[in-house]
C-alpha cells in the first residue's frame, strides 16, 4: 500500500523533472539510475545497462533493494566484520592453544582443553561468580535509584532540567576519573565515607581492601555512575503514560503510592527492560573501573571479574587462548541475558 | 446505588494545600541529597586540582585553600598531556564525523526503503551494541597489527566507530520513523528528487536526534579505555590513557591527576549542559519504551 | 447519588480567568450537560468537580457538604474520560473492579459489582480482555462501567464521544441516554456537541469565555435562549434588529404584535429560528441568495427587503426553488423571542 503510493509519488517526481524526455516512463523504478541522477530537464535518455540490471533485481528483492543497499551496507559489513568475525575469531583462537604475539595461532588442532582448564580454575569461578552479582546487584540497584529519580523529577518539578543534567552529568566521565575519587572517597584513613561514618560510630571500614566489601563498594560507585541514565529512559517512559491514566486511577481512590505500585509502574515494563539491557553493557565495562582503580593487571581481592581476568590473561600471562575462552564464556553470559530479550521484541514485531 | 465506603468530610479527608506542600518539600529533599551526592565528588576533583600539591591530599581535608592554576600550568607544558588531549580530540570528533556520514543515511533507508529482511538487518545491527566489547579485544589486536592499524589514529578512529555505529543507525532509524513521510512526499510533488528531499527536508528536521548521537557518540567514544589501552602505544594514546598512565606510577602527584581528571571532564561537560534538551531522544539507544 | 453543586466557583491560572463566579446545581439523579466552544471553561468546570483542580474562590458541595479541599481520590468521582485512559496492563475485569479495591471494598462483593456493571451494559463476554484489544464503542462501555464501580456520587463525562465515528456515536447517544435514564446517576455531561447534550441531558448549562450563559432545560435553551450568544450556538439563528414602541415590533419593512411577556421599549435584538419562518404566503419578500441542500430539507438564506441576513428552511416541495428567485414568508409573533442585546 505504501509501497505503491511511494512509487506514484516518485513517478510523479520524475516526470516533472523531465517533461520533454521521451514519454515512455521506463518501469525501473528505483534503479540506481533513475532516482539519482540529475534532474535536469531533458538531461536524461534511455536507461543503460546498469540500470537495466538494477531493474532485474528489483524485480526480484525490491524495488528499493538496490538504491539503499548503497547505505546500509557499510553498516551492515562493518559490524560483520568488526563485532560478528572477531567474535568468531576468538572463538577460533580459545580453540587453539595461543599465547600470544610470536607467529599466529596454530589453526590446525583444535580443541576444548582451554574450557576444561577454565572449569578447573578457582579463579575462573570465583571471577564468573562476582561477574554475576555485580551484573544483576548493579542493574538492580541502578533500575531502583533511576526509577526513585525519575518519579520524583516527573510531573512538573521546578529546576527539572538541573536536576537532569546533574544526574546524567556522572555518565558522562571516563572510570579513570571516576575511580580517582571514589579511591579518595573509600580510602581507610582520610577518605570522606569513612568521616561520615565515623561521625556516626561506625567503621572505619576498608572498603577496597576487605574482600567481601570490595565488590559492593565497586557496585556502588557504578551505580552512582549510572542511575542517571535509567532516570532518563523510565522519564522517557513515565511521559508516555497519558495524564488520564494518573487521573483515572486517582478517582477510582488510589492513593499516590497505590496508584504508582498498581497502575504506573506496571506499564513501565518496556522501559525497565530495555534500560536492564543496556546497562548490563555498562556494567561489562565495570573493567576500565576496576582497571583503573589499582592501575594495573591486578583488581583489588574479592573483585575480580571475567574480563579483568581475561585481559590480565592476555596480556601479563601470554596465556591468550586462554583469555579468549575467558571472553567466550562472558560473550555466551552476555547472550544468555541479551539473547531471550532480542527474540522477544523480534517476534513481538517491535524490533 | 449506595454510597460508597468514602465519604466526604471522613476520617480520610485532608486538607489539600498543606499536604501537597509537604510532598513537594520531601521530593526536593531527596532530590537535593542526590543533586549533592552526584555533585560533591566533582567538586572535590575539581578543588583538588586547584591546590598546591602539598596540600592534595593532607589529612583531614583543607577545606579553606588559596587556589592556584599551577597544575594547570604544569599540564599544559608537559607535552604528553598535550598530545594526547589533542589526539583524543581529533581521533573522536573525526570519529563522530565519519559514524554520522555511514550511519545516518543508513537509518534513512531503513526507516524508509522497501527492504526485504528489513528487520533481520536492524537486529544484525543493534544486537552488535549489547555484547560485551570486551568479547572482541583479542582478535582487534591481531587484525591491528596484522593490517598496520596498531598504534595509528585511523585505527583508532575505527574502533570508535564501530563501538558507535549500531547506536547511530538505531537511535536515527527510529527518529526518521517519527518523521511524517508526506514531508518528502510534499517535496517530491514539488519536483524534488528522492536525495534531495532528504538532504533539504527530513536532515533538518531530524537536528535534534542527530545532536543527540553525536553527543553520545562522543562521550563513548571519549571515555573508552580498554581499547586504548590495547591498541595503542605511543602515537595515538587517547587522554584516557594518559590519565590512566598517571596512576600506575610509583609516586603519584594526586593534584596534577585531578587537573588531568578535571581537564578531560570540561569538553564532554560542556557538551552535555549545551545539547542537554536533545540528549533523552538518542539515550532510549532506539530501544522500545513503550508498552 | 447526590445533589452537586457549584457556588460561584471562580478558577484562575495565572492572569487567565478559566471559569468565571459560575454556579451549577446537580439535582440528584439529574443529568446535567455542559456546553460551550472549546475554552469556553466547561473541561475546567468538570475538573472542579472532580477535585483535580482547586478552586480560587467559591465552593464545591455534595449533598450540601463542602468538597472544596478534598482531593480526588477521596471525593468518590467516576469518570470517563476522553481517552478513556484504560489500563492497559489490566483486564478489563481488573480495570473495573480496581476502584473498589482501592476503597477496600471485599473481593466477592467487588467481582459481583463488576459483572454486575459488565452485564448490564451488554459487554460480559470481554471481561478478560486486554483493553488495548477493544473497539472505541467497546472501550467506551468498559470506562463507563469502571466509572460507576465505586458507586460514585456524581458520573462526569469528558466529552466520550469524540473518538468514534458519526453512525457510532448515534446509537451510542441513544444507548447511553437511556442508560443513564435507567441508573438515576447524577451526571455531568461535558461536550462541545449541542446536539448531543439536548438529546441526552435533562438540563444544560451553556458557557462562554469562562462566564454561565445559561441555564436550563433543552427546550429552554433553545426556544428562549437568554442571549445572542446562546441563540447562536445552540442551533441555528436569525438575529434581527427591531425597535419596540407600544407592544408594536417594527422591523423597518414589516411590524407585529409584541410578543407578551417580553415587552420592552426601545432597540432590542429579537431571534427567529429558520423552521419557524413560514414559507409561502406573507407580507414580507426575502430574495434567496444560497441554497443548501441538507437531504430531509432545503437550507436558504435570504435577503429581507432592509438588507439583513435571514436563515430559512425550506421543504422538500419547493426544490425548484433557485437563486435569485423571491419568496413571500410571514413570521408568527409567538415565535419571536426578544433576547437581550449582549451589546
Amino acid at each position: 500500500m505504501f509501497d505503491l503510493y511511494r512509487r506514484l509519488s516518485g513517478a510523479l517526481g520524475r516526470s516533472s523533472g523531465n517533461d520533454n524526455a521521451s514519454g515512455n516512463e521506463a518501469r525501473t523504478d528505483g534503479g540506481v539510475v533513475s532516482d539519482r541522477s540529475v534532474p535536469e530537464p531533458g538531461s536524461e535518455s534511455d536507461p543503460g545497462p546498469l540500470a537495466r540490471v538494477g531493474a532485474a533485481v528489483d524485480r526480484r528483492l525490491g524495488s528499493d533493494f538496490l538504491e539503499s543497499s548503497l547505505f546500509w551496507l557499510p553498516p551492515f559489513l562493518l559490524i560483520a566484520l568488526f563485532v560478528y568475525g572477531a567474535i568468531i575469531w576468538n572463538l577460533l583462537i580459545s580453540l587453539t592453544d595461543y599465547r600470544g604475539f610470536a607467529n599466529a595461532p596454530d589453526y590446525g588442532n583444535l580443541d576444548f582443553e582451554m574450557y576444561t582448564r577454565a572449569l578447573a580454575d578457582p579463579g575462573f569461578i570465583d571471577a564468573a561468580v562476582n561477574t554475576l552479582i555485580l551484573l544483576v546487584a548493579f542493574t538492580g540497584a541502578t533500575l531502583a535509584v533511576g526509577l526513585l529519580l525519575a518519579i520524583l523529577i516527573d510531573r512538573g518539578i521546578r529546576f527539572e532540567n538541573a536536576f537532569r543534567t546533574i544526574y546524567l552529568l556522572p555518565m558522562s566521565l571516563s572510570f579513570v576519573v571516576t575511580a580517582q575519587f571514589w579511591l579518595w572517597m573509600y580510602n581507610f584513613n582520610n577518605g570522606i565515607v569513612n568521616l561520615l561514618l565515623g561521625t556516626v560510630g561506625i567503621g572505619p571500614i576498608s572498603f577496597l581492601g576487605d574482600q567481601t566489601i570490595v565488590l559492593w563498594a565497586v557496585i556502588f560507585a557504578l551505580m552512582w555512575q549510572f542511575s542517571g541514565y535509567a532516570m532518563v529512559v523510565y522519564l522517557a517512559g513515565l511521559r508516555a503514560i497519558p495524564t488520564e491514566h494518573y487521573e483515572a486511577a486517582q478517582v477510582d481512590g488510589a492513593s499516590t503510592l497505590k496508584m504508582y505500585w498498581r497502575v504506573i509502574i506496571p506499564q513501565l515494563k518496556g522501559a525497565t527492560i530495555s534500560a536492564a539491557v543496556v546497562l548490563m553493557v555498562f556494567g561489562m565495562k565495570a573493567f576500565d573501573f576496576l582497571y583503573s582503580l589499582v592501575g594495573g593487571y591486578r583488581p583489588p581481592n574479592g573483585a575480580d571479574i571475567l574480563a579483568t581476568k581475561m585481559v590480565r590473561e592476555a596480556y601479563a600471562n601470554l596465556n591468550w587462548a586462554y583469555g579468549a575462552a575467558i571472553a567466550i564464556v562472558l560473550f555466551g553470559m552476555a547472550l544468555a541475558v541479551i539473547g531471550p530479550y532480542l527474540v522477544y521484541e523480534y517476534r513481538r514485531n517491535n524490533l | 446505588m449506595a454510597t460508597a465506603d468514602t465519604e466526604p468530610g471522613s476520617s480520610q479527608r485532608f486538607e489539600k494545600g498543606t499536604r501537597e506542600t509537604l510532598v513537594t518539600v520531601a521530593r526536593h529533599a531527596v532530590l537535593l541529597t542526590w543533586s549533592f551526592l552526584v555533585l560533591f565528588p566533582l567538586y572535590w576533583l575539581a578543588s583538588m586540582s586547584l591546590k598546591p600539591s602539598g596540600q592534595a591530599n593532607s589529612l583531614p581535608p583543607d577545606w579553606i585553600f588559596l587556589p592556584t592554576v599551577y597544575n594547570y600550568l604544569q599540564l599544559v607544558q608537559s607535552s604528553d598531556f598535550v598530545t594526547a588531549f589533542a589526539n583524543s580530540l581529533l581521533m573522536v570528533g573525526a570519529s563522530v564525523v565519519l559514524v554520522l556520514l555511514i550511519g545516518v543515511p543508513a537509518a534513512y533507508v531503513l526507516s524508509r526503503y522497501d527492504i526485504p529482511k528489513e528487520r533481520d538487518v536492524l537486529v544484525w545491527i543493534l544486537s552488535s551494541r549489547m555484547l560485551p566489547p570486551i568479547a572482541v579485544v583479542l582478535p582487534f589486536f591481531i587484525i591491528f597489527q596484522e593490517f598496520n592499524l596498531f598504534d595509528s589514529k585511523i585505527g583508532m578512529v575505527l574502533m570508535y566507530v564501530s563501538i558507535n555505529l549500531s547506536l547511530v543507525v538505531w537511535v536515527m532509524k527510529a527518529f526518521f520513523d517519527g518523521i511524517p513521510e508526506t514531508l518528502e512526499e510534499a517535496a517530491r510533488v514539488d519536483g524534488a528528487t528522492r536525495f534531495q528531499g532528504f538532504l533539504k527536508i527530513i536532515l533538518p528536521a531530524a537536528k535534534p536526534g542527530i545532536f543527540s548521537v553525536a553527543i553520545i557518540s562522543f562521550i563513548f567514544a571519549w571515555i573508552e579505555l580498554l581499547f586504548g589501552l590495547v591498541l595503542t602505544s605511543f602515537n595515538a594514546v587517547p587522554v584516557t590513557l594518559f590519565v590512566y598512565s598517571f596512576i600506575g606510577s610509583r609516586s603519584i602527584e594526586w593534584s596534577m591527576l585531578a587537573a588531568a581528571s578535571t581537564a578531560m571532564i570540561i569538553p564532554v561537560a560542556i557538551f552535555l549542559i549545551a545539547v542537554n534538551k536533545y540528549l533523552a531522544a538518542g539515550l532510549s539507544f532506539g530501544v522500545v519504551i513503550k508498552e | 447519588m447526590s445533589e452537586v453543586s457549584l457556588d460561584n466557583v471562580t478558577k484562575r491560572f495565572d492572569s487567565t480567568v478559566a471559569v468565571n463566579d459560575v454556579s451549577i446545581d446537580i439535582d440528584d439523579g439529574e443529568v446535567m450537560g455542559i456546553v460551550g466552544p472549546s475554552g469556553c471553561g466547561k473541561t475546567t468546570a468538570l475538573r472542579l468537580v472532580a477535585g483535580f483542580e482547586t478552586v480560587s474562590e467559591g465552593t464545591v458541595r455534595y449533598d450540601g457538604e463542602d468538597v472544596t479541599h478534598i482531593p480526588p481520590e477521596n471525593r468518590n468521582v467516576g469518570l470517563v474520560f476522553q481517552s478513556y485512559a484504560l489500563f492497559n496492563n489490566m483486564t478489563v475485569l481488573q480495570n473495573v473492579t480496581f476502584g473498589p479495591k482501592m476503597h477496600d471494598v471485599g473481593k466477592e462483593e467487588r467481582r459481583d459489582r463488576a459483572c454486575e456493571l459488565l452485564e448490564l451494559l451488554d459487554i460480559e463476554e470481554l471481561a478478560d480482555r486486554n483493553p488495548k484489544t477493544l473497539s472505541g464503542g467497546q472501550q467506551q462501555r468498559v470506562g463507563l462501567a469502571r466509572a460507576l464501580a465505586i458507586e460514585p456520587h456524581i458520573l462526569l463525562l469528558d466529552e466520550p464521544m469524540t473518538g468514534l465515528d458519526a453512525k457510532l456515536k448515534q446509537t451510542l447517544r441513544q444507548e447511553l441516554g437511556q442508560l443513564l435514564d435507567d441508573l438515576e446517576v447524577t451526571t455531568l455531561y461535558v461536550t462541545h456537541d449541542q446536539e448531543q447534550a439536548m438529546s441526552m441531558c435533562d438540563r444544560i448549562a451553556v458557557m462562554n469565555d469562562g462566564h454561565l450563559e445559561q441555564i436550563g432545560t433543552p427546550s429552554e435553551i433553545y426556544e428562549q435562549p437568554a442571549n445572542e450568544f446562546v441563540a447562536g450556538f445552540i442551533g441555528t439563528a436569525n438575529l434581527l434588529e427591531v425597535t419596540i414602541e407600544d407592544e408594536q415590533v417594527s422591523f423597518g419593512f414589516t411590524e407585529l404584535d409584541a410578543p407578551g411577556p417580553q415587552r420592552v421599549d426601545g432597540t432590542a435584538t429579537v431571534m427567529i429560528r429558520p423552521d419557524d419562518v413560514r414559507v409561502g404566503e406573507g407580507p414580507v419578500s426575502v430574495e434567496i441568495t444560497n441554497l443548501f441542500y441538507q437531504g430531509e430539507h432545503i437550507q436558504a438564506t435570504g435577503l429581507l427587503p432592509d438588507g439583513q441576513k435571514l436563515t430559512l428552511r425550506l421543504d422538500r416541495s419547493l426544490g425548484d426553488v433557485t437563486t435569485g428567485d423571491s419568496l413571500s414568508i410571514a413570521f408568527d409573533p409567538d415565535d419571536i423571542h426578544v433576547i437581550e442585546s449582549t451589546r
